[in-house]
């Protein structure tokens, strides 16, 4: 039997997922760290919570880290949202957090934006990603 | 000989908790050196490290925990060369091709496909190849201070 020396460890990963309206869009809030082992909890949290809305915010400024699988998850929420044709935001600030989802391209899908208000700003005007799921 | 940097071993179990142990404990090291690209190897090492994971799994099941997993982290002045050994079969050429030949801009709309090539976007090279006693290993490296 494996000796379990890591299960104690002070820096266990975790992800928080909070989910609210800000006006006629819904914000999906992260905290900790959307990485593998811990996205099929997110997912769920946000498939049992998500409501129709004309916009929705992924909200990833709290996040310590993401990785590949943490990405994927988005975008397979977002697949989801597709049906209903609503817009959907990354609200990320400048940093690392911000090259990666840019290294991976997700300003094509998703409109790239440091705040609500900007995201707001943003939907009301009629803003649409450069790349629909459709023309993929 | 002479001994002009650092090299640091750990081996542990092919389980999760060990593969977020060797996450946390690099971070910690590329922290201390204050290497300006830290965040990259860390990314980088943390897909790596996920690959190998999956890799043993889909291979071994639940017993793959048994399997050693062992990562090296080669600290020279103007570079790190980072090693990840595990008891996988290793990368096949058509998904190394499919790294070469693809975009992110290729998968933008795909669940997974993206951890090599943010592991060939972050690091200065990297490969794959077999030890003398049979575990596949992954390289890296990254230069600069």
């Amino acid at each position: 039997m494996a000796i379990r020396v890591f299960e104690g460890a002070a820096e266990k990963p975790d992800v928080q997922v909070e989910v609210g309206m800000v006006g006629n869009y819904q914000k999906i809030e992260f905290s900790g760290q959307l990485i593998y082992g811990q996205t099929e909890k997110a997912k769920q949290i946000i498939l049992d919570n998500i409501r129709e809305a004309k916009g929705y915010f992924f909200d990833v400024r709290n996040l310590s880290s993401i990785d590949s699988t943490g990405l994927g998850m988005l975008v397979t929420i977002a697949r989801r949202l597709k049906n209903t044709d609503s817009r959907i935001a990354v609200i990320v600030e400048e940093g690392m957090m911000k090259e990666i989802f840019t290294m991976a391209k997700f300003h094509l899908i998703f409109s790239m934006v440091s705040s609500e208000a900007e995201g707001v700003r943003l939907f009301e005007g009629g803003s649409r990603p450069n790349l629909t799921l459709d023309e993929y | 000989m002479k001994q002009t940097g650092i090299e640091i071993t750990i081996t542990c179990p092919t389980d999760l908790p060990a593969v977020h142990f060797v996450d946390m404990i690099s971070r910690q090291i590329l922290h201390y050196m204050n290497h300006q690209r830290k965040q990259e190897i860390s990314f980088a090492l943390h897909e790596v490290l996920i690959n190998a994971y999956e890799a043993v799994r889909g291979e071994y099941g639940e017993e793959g925990v048994f399997a050693p997993l062992t990562v090296t982290l080669c600290i020279e002045e103007e570079e790190i060369t980072v090693f990840v050994a595990d008891r996988a079969q290793g990368i096949g050429s058509s998904v190394i091709m499919d790294v070469q030949s693809k975009s992110f801009e290729d998968v933008v709309w795909e669940e997974r496909s993206r951890g090599l090539l943010f592991i060939d976007h972050l690091v200065d090279e990297w490969g794959s190849s077999k030890d003398d006693k049979g575990a596949h290993v992954f390289m890296f490296k990254v230069r600069g201070r």
